[in-house]
């Protein structure tokens, strides 16, 4: 469940330990035992044989993933709905509020979201959107009714793409939107067909962010927008070449127990989205105003009902839970960042 | 899975040129009731593959589309004959169990309770590699712009693809 998901860490990776943490095994500790490594050759310049450690490891994340969901999805649902993000709230408001002021946030973070990313004043261009990490499909139905768009959503999760289904159809919106369980760095789409490719707070389990990007950017039609709302560190200072190690430290906790593989800067997503020419590129830091967002979950958590919901739920989303505070903790100190990033795919 | 589904998805493993559209095999197919709304229809009509749907349609049992795709006067009309066929094809028929096949390769991506898994097998997924220098012939995964500026002085051919 996304509550109980460490938020994504993105790691941003000093210039010189790039190729370092780039190795097999500073990616995500598999629970399962990788495969025996292939043989690395070099038979010619056009033929490689990549080593499996690296390949298996990233198997490992895509599986890790998937059961995670598998397993926390039903619970999330049960006490937060069919959101699995964070709300949007102003900053500073030190209203306490109630499940459902939470609910109508996190349908105000879908709002702003495309308002920011200028989206709104397009509506009757917008035909097909994709929701890439759609968890049980709260925004695609969203979006889908508003734009009276046909959209579709992919996961890992076999257990979420059923659900958000199940939830579809129970909406009478089948005929709107549909999810499908596939991998975001390797999606099962033609070129350009997409007016609007979302991506809601699932940016941070991608294990390549510039593979993510790609393909975000290859199934956007020309003219269409995109829009990346995740979880990142905090931009490096000039001169910079690394966060401090106690937030990596800080960060590498959290990504263990959420299955998250390196982190990466809000700025790292506006450089990869330049150099692949998109333009009207936007970013912003909207930490301040997810705020309430952690410390509501934790409350709802410690409930009587959160309680024993997570104790029937399992494992991996008790972890979860004690994981949370990492995250208040590290958004309080400024090195987890809420950021959205939007563009748009030139005609 | 519906056939306005099956009409956006194709094949990408590494290497295949013509993975759309995906052959249906079908093993189970239902039938769901979808309210008519032909504004949406109309809406929706000029993003349709025809041929693809058309073949589809078939292969779920149904064979009442016209091969060719109909033009705009059709669509416009107040005669809802058409519209109704192609509600009745891309919204109400469901694979319930069966396969999408790629056209290029044969590989079936398996269709089980409505939903398929278009999830590729490691082997089937391309990678970009360089050569460092530094370490020999250990080959390294080039996974950003970054990593090409960075490995640009100690890797040989910073193109490579891996099979």
């Amino acid at each position: 469940m996304k509550a109980t998901l460490a938020p994504s860490s993105l790691i941003s990776l000093p210039r010189h330990k790039v190729s370092s943490l780039r190795s097999p095994s500073l990616l995500l500790q598999s629970q399962r035992p990788s495969s025996a490594l292939m043989t690395t050759t070099t038979a010619s310049r056009g033929s490689v044989a990549v080593t499996a450690a690296a390949t298996s490891s990233v198997e490992a994340l895509r599986e890790g993933i998937a059961e995670f969901y598998n397993e926390t999805s039903g619970l999330w649902e049960e006490i937060w709905g069919d959101h699995m993000h964070h709300g949007f709230y102003d900053p500073d408001s030190s209203v306490q509020l109630s499940d459902s002021g939470h609910r109508e946030a996190q349908i105000r973070m879908i709002e702003e979201s495309l308002r920011f990313a200028g989206v709104t004043e397009e509506e009757k261009k917008i035909k097909r959107v994709v929701d890439v990490g759609c968890g049980i499909g709260g925004s695609s139905r969203y979006i889908a009714s508003k734009f009276g768009a046909e959209c579709i959503g992919i996961t890992l999760s076999p257990v979420q793409a059923k659900r958000a289904n199940d939830l579809a159809a129970a909406q009478s919106l089948s005929h709107k939107v549909s999810f499908q369980v596939a991998d975001a760095l390797e999606q099962p789409f033609e070129d350009g067909i997409f007016d609007l490719v979302w991506s809601m707070e699932s940016g941070e389990h991608m294990p390549d962010k510039a593979k993510f990007v790609k393909e975000l950017v290859r199934v956007a039609a020309p003219g269409g927008r995109i829009i990346i709302v995740t979880w990142c560190h905090r931009n490096l200072s000039p001169g910079e070449e690394a966060l401090q190690p106690w937030e990596q430290n800080l960060l590498d906790r959290i990504c263990k127990t959420f299955y998250l593989p390196a982190w990466c800067s809000t700025s790292d997503y506006v450089d990869l989205l330049q150099s692949l020419s998109l333009q009207d590129i936007k970013c912003a830091d909207w930490s301040e105003n997810v705020a309430p967002f952690w410390p509501a979950v934790i409350r709802t958590a410690l409930t009587w009902k959160g309680l024993v919901s997570l104790l029937r739920s399992g494992m991996k989303s008790i972890k979860g839970a004690l994981t949370m505070p990492l995250m208040i903790e590290g958004y309080k100190k400024g090195v987890i960042k809420f950021g959205i990033i939007t563009c748009q795919k030139p005609l | 899975m519906r056939l306005i589904t099956h009409n956006m998805l194709s094949c990408n493993i590494k290497g295949v040129k013509n993975g759309f559209p995906l052959k249906i095999e079908a093993e189970k197919v239902i039938e769901k009731e979808v309210d008519f709304n032909p504004d949406f229809l109309r809406h929706m009509f000029a993003k349709i593959e025809w041929k693809a749907l058309v073949e589809a349609a078939r292969s779920m049992g149904y064979a009442e589309l016209p091969e060719d795709s109909p033009d705009a006067t059709v669509i416009e009309s107040a005669d809802e004959t058409f519209l109704r066929k192609l509600h009745h094809a891309l919204l109400e028929l469901h694979l319930e169990e069966g396969a999408l096949v790629c056209p290029e390769t044969g590989r079936k991506f398996p269709v089980n309770k409505g939903i398929p898994n278009m999830l590729l097998h490691e082997d089937e997924v391309k990678q970009t590699v360089c050569i460092d220098l530094r370490k020999g012939n250990e080959p390294t995964r080039i996974r950003s712009p970054k990593d090409r500026v960075l490995m640009q002085d100690v890797c040989i051919d910073l193109s490579l693809q891996v099979p």
